[in-house]
């Protein structure tokens, strides 16, 4: 099995070239500098846009058209529902996790590499609840942190892992190791990159327009990393409205 | 030998290519447009597939196709008949559509074809494959096992609703199958419903919805609206929906066992008893689930099992393990959460000598050893 990174990709200088033409302001990584400072911006809570290799085919975003956060952070799904994607939400993201250390994270030991299941954050990881959170309802409810994981853990303490494997997708589980390596934590938010109503971004002006159309902070193509406050302002968009909602 | 494999003119239309059994590429027509499930003729991910395989049209050896319009016609011709005549409002909306459109599928494909290439031996390279075997296919040959069983569980393919196909090696066969209107989909589809989302895309939320309920109807749907055999195969009460006869999913009678109308969604909030409702519906989509998946494993005791189709791939549900008698196989492709699926066109293409077993079943009628 190949996964199902079975769609386009780009060429570096190809992206280059594209970014460029797009107005877009970047610096070109080396493959280590690349994967350092996209571990540090998820360290710092910051939404990345992830757009490495050949797109997925199918509805799920497996690591090749990906937004990314942190998901320790008790503000990350909020943040990423109405600022990033532009929806409402009464579910937490989807998490993915490096396939060796799934089994302390999870109450799982098995391959999902495309988020297929769903299995309980493990024991040590769960925050219990009080009576007073337990009588909340709906959002309110879902909006107290239950697990160490709080973005990507359901109301009931379930989460549909994609489990990340080094050889079908290499440079990906190279970020969550070196995320792994500044938090201790081997897990990242993993959602499809588009808004609400958008296909899933395909090129790299795709790409770029999604990151200057939302609040994502960082955005990686290839080799190149943007920071979205060294962007020409006047290219910001009012995309949200741009797009029929589901 | 290269094949393309095309999904098209339904919904999410999308191309790929397969090169003596491996997949070279695949993509969905809407990443190139950017229109969101675009069903349109998928002209560009035709072109990305070739490009990608770094040859032309003309090097492709056969061209798959995802279903078989015919049999879908059958069935919407043979419902409206025993229904008749209460079914005449919505057999008088949906019949011109068919005949406009889909009973011409093949000519209108013809047709674009041509328009993407004048001198293509389209039809003479044009394979249809029936819509539940291309669900098995893209479950069983990409997975990794040798042999299989490969259970489908979608909202309505042609004719069948659910089946169990067995896989070998290069072969297919499909063994069993539930006909409509017996469908788990269209059950869950029917809660959907009832509960104010969109039938077809708000699934993944009644299914988001049920962790918040508990399910307090489960009883009540088990008792009057779905009957479940010990072999997990199923019928549902028809005298609770209008989807056969009417243009909405359930009636009266529907809302009587439950207690409340359907909600709307622009006036009625969201209340406990809707996830409640949701709770249900999924507690009687594992049951099920559960209950086909042990009998499969006992009546064939096959090791392995690959799930397809939108019910099927019902993420919770394959999860409650140990319940499950075999860790299950299930491709990317599919939506996972919902009854819209992405029959992918991977399908009957995947291994060449199957592609002679598809193309020789097409002309006859798949046997049922249950009906």
């Amino acid at each position: 099995m190949q996964g199902s990174y079975l769609g386009p990709v780009w060429r570096q200088d190809d992206i280059e070239a594209r970014l460029k033409a797009a107005g877009a302001v970047f610096s070109v990584l080396s493959d280590d500098a690349l994967i350092e400072q996209t571990a540090q911006a998820l360290a710092d809570e910051k939404a990345v846009g992830w757009m490495q290799g050949r797109m997925e085919f199918g509805p799920r975003a497996l690591g090749g058209r990906s937004i990314l956060g942190d998901p320790r952070s008790p503000t990350m799904q909020k943040m990423l529902n109405l600022k990033v994607k532009y929806r409402e939400s009464f579910r937490p993201f989807a998490p993915s996790v490096l396939r060796e250390d799934v089994a302390e994270w999870f109450e799982i030991d098995g391959d999902s590499p495309y988020m297929l299941l769903v299995a309980p954050v493990a024991e040590q990881h769960r925050r219990q609840m009080t009576a007073e959170e337990n009588a909340l309802f709906g959002i309110d409810k879902l909006n107290v942190p239950r697990s160490s994981l709080p973005a990507v853990t359901h109301v009931d303490y379930s989460a549909r892992i994609q489990t990340v494997h080094a050889d079908t997708n290499p440079r990906y589980h190279a970020l969550i190791s070196a995320f792994k390596g500044k938090t201790g934590c081997p897990v990242v938010v993993n959602t499809s990159f588009n808004v609400r109503g958008e296909p899933i971004v395909c090129t790299p002006e795709d790409a770029f327009r999604c990151f200057m159309g939302s609040e994502i902070e960082v955005l990686t193509v290839g080799n190149c990393f943007l920071k979205k406050e060294e962007q020409d302002p006047a290219l910001k968009l009012d995309y949200k409205n741009a797009f029929e909602l589901d | 030998m290269k094949i393309l494999g095309l999904s098209a003119l339904y919904h999410d239309s999308a191309a790929a290519l397969i090169e003596d059994g491996r997949i070279i590429a695949a993509a969905q027509e809407e990443r190139f447009t950017r229109k969101k499930h675009d069903a349109a003729f998928p002209r560009l991910a035709i072109e990305y597939c070739l490009a990608e395989a770094g040859c032309g049209l003309n090097d492709i050896d056969f061209v798959v196709f995802y279903d078989k319009p015919f049999l879908k016609f059958e069935r919407l011709l043979e419902t409206y008949m025993s229904f008749a005549p209460r079914g005449f409002s919505s057999f008088k909306t949906a019949i011109p559509v068919w005949l406009k459109e889909k009973l011409f599928q093949k000519d209108l494909l013809a047709k674009e074809f041509k328009k993407f290439a004048k001198d293509f031996d389209w039809m003479g390279k044009m394979l249809f494959t029936e819509h539940h075997l291309s669900h098995a296919a893209s479950a069983f040959f990409p997975s990794p096992f040798q042999d299989a069983a490969v259970l489908t569980m979608d909202g309505v393919g042609e004719w069948t609703t659910t089946s169990l196909a067995m896989g070998a090696g290069n072969s297919l066969e499909i063994h069993k199958e539930l006909h409509f209107p017996h469908s788990l989909g269209l059950l869950y589809s029917a809660v959907t419903y009832y509960t104010g989302f969109k039938v077809n895309s708000g699934e993944y939320k009644v299914m988001g919805l049920a962790p918040y309920g508990e399910p307090k109807y489960a009883g009540l749907i088990l008792d009057k609206i779905v009957d479940v055999k010990a072999d997990g195969s199923f019928h549902l009460d028809q005298s609770y929906f209008d989807y056969c006869t009417g243009l909405t999913m359930t009636n009266d009678t529907f809302a009587d066992v439950f207690g409340q109308p359907v909600r709307q969604a622009d006036k009625d909030p969201l209340t406990q008893f809707h996830m409640d409702m949701a709770a249900s519906i999924q507690a009687v989509t594992e049951h099920i689930v559960l209950k086909l998946a042990r009998s499969i494993r006992q009546e064939t005791g096959a090791r392995n099992l690959c799930l397809a189709g939108g019910v099927a791939l019902n993420c919770v549900a394959f999860s409650r393990r140990p319940a499950m008698p075999a860790v299950p196989w299930a491709p990317p492709w599919p939506a996972i959460t919902s009854t819209r699926t992405n029959p992918a066109p991977l399908p009957a293409a995947a291994r060449m000598p199957c592609r002679a077993r598809i193309w020789g079943r097409c002309g006859g009628k798949t046997t049922s050893k249950r009906g």
